[in-house]
């Protein structure tokens, strides 16, 4: 298989995996090490009492092995995300920033206008910008003009496990290709075979949390998902059928041995 | 009143490095894996300003978590 290159950064895995929602960081360590990915997302919170997640997060990952993808979530404005960014710099050393500006609560959409301002500033800034956005393929273009370096549409809202709802999006995407950094998939998947879908048609990766985090057996489902991706990116690289409008059929239609039916004069 | 993490605190007088390294302390969190917005200048990881709070000082102590 190909390897996904972002940023110069070349990548066995295109499965890319948050680290949200795991009920202990036991089982988030052992989702990560079944998923293969080599991207990890995390967020930038307050130390505060209550808050879950957040004691050890640092101490639980493998720095050595994982990219640390630090993102802005609970950005609501381009203002919002770039001190979020900066703070993600700081903490993790890397330009990567997972850049997400989202003022909607119930479907978590995120605002184009927005994303695209911070993304400006910080791809001049020297940030490795992966932004979440819309399938919206003109403002992908736009981002891509920008310098971004994924573009990050939507399957269906984050955490949604509604699937490929926006294929016909997506597939837009996929035929402009050329003009697009790597196009990586992200939220909403519920099953494997979504995201090998969203792979066989010409997505570069995906990006999983929910699916995995919350399935009844993550472990089993990140190795799941793992292998759907690679599946879907081995069937892309394989090229499929022609589709034809009737039935062809496998077996000769020739020599049967059976009696045939008289041919219609 | 200094604001710390968004609660008004009588903090005024104390050194930054020390409020930090309590607020850490009390959340169990390792100091090295915080970074501190002063008035909306950031400062990594354990390298605080020598600077004692005043009034209005605005402070984000910010870490990672689980995320996605």
């Amino acid at each position: 298989m190909n390897a996904l290159i972002i940023a110069g950064q070349r990548l066995n895995s295109r499965l890319l995996v948050g680290t949200g929602k795991y009920r202990d960081f036991t089982l988030m360590r052992e989702a990560l090490e079944a998923s293969g990915a080599e991207v990890v997302t995390v967020s930038i919170r307050r130390v505060e009492a209550k808050a879950p997640g957040h004691q050890g997060l640092l101490e639980a990952l493998d720095w050595q092995r994982y990219r640390v993808l630090p993102n802005t979530a609970g950005a609501r404005t381009a203002a919002e995300a770039l001190r979020l960014a900066r703070l993600g710099r700081a903490l993790t050393g890397s330009d990567w920033v997972k850049l997400e500006v989202i003022p909607d609560p119930t479907y978590l959409l995120p605002d184009p206008v927005e994303t695209w301002h911070a993304a400006e500033i910080l791809v001049q800034e020297g940030f490795v910008v992966l932004p979440y956005i819309a399938p919206d393929p003109v403002l992908a273009q736009r981002l891509a003009r920008l310098g971004c370096a994924t573009v990050m549409p939507l399957a269906a809202p984050i955490g949604s496990g509604q699937g490929l709802r926006n294929r016909a999006m997506l597939e837009i995407f996929a035929q402009q290709r050329a003009h697009l950094p790597p196009i990586v998939v992200d939220a909403g998947l519920r099953w494997p075979s979504e995201a090998a879908g969203a792979i066989e048609l010409g997505a570069d990766a995906v990006l999983v949390n929910t699916a995995i985090a919350e399935a009844q057996d993550p472990v089993a489902m990140a190795a799941a998902f793992r292998l759907a991706v690679e599946a879907g990116r081995r069937a892309y690289e394989a090229g499929p059928m022609p589709e034809r409008p009737t039935a062809s059929p496998s077996s000769p239609a020739q020599g049967v041995p059976l009696p045939q039916p008289e041919l219609p004069l | 009143m200094v604001w710390i993490n968004g609660r008004a605190v009588e903090a005024e007088g104390k050194s930054l490095g020390e409020m930090v390294e309590a607020v850490c302390r009390q959340q169990g969190v390792n100091p090295e894996a915080v970074v501190v917005l002063l008035n909306e200048e950031i400062w990594g990881k354990g390298r605080w300003p020598d600077r004692t709070l005043v009034t209005g000082d605005v402070v984000e102590i910010v870490t990672l978590m689980q995320g996605g």
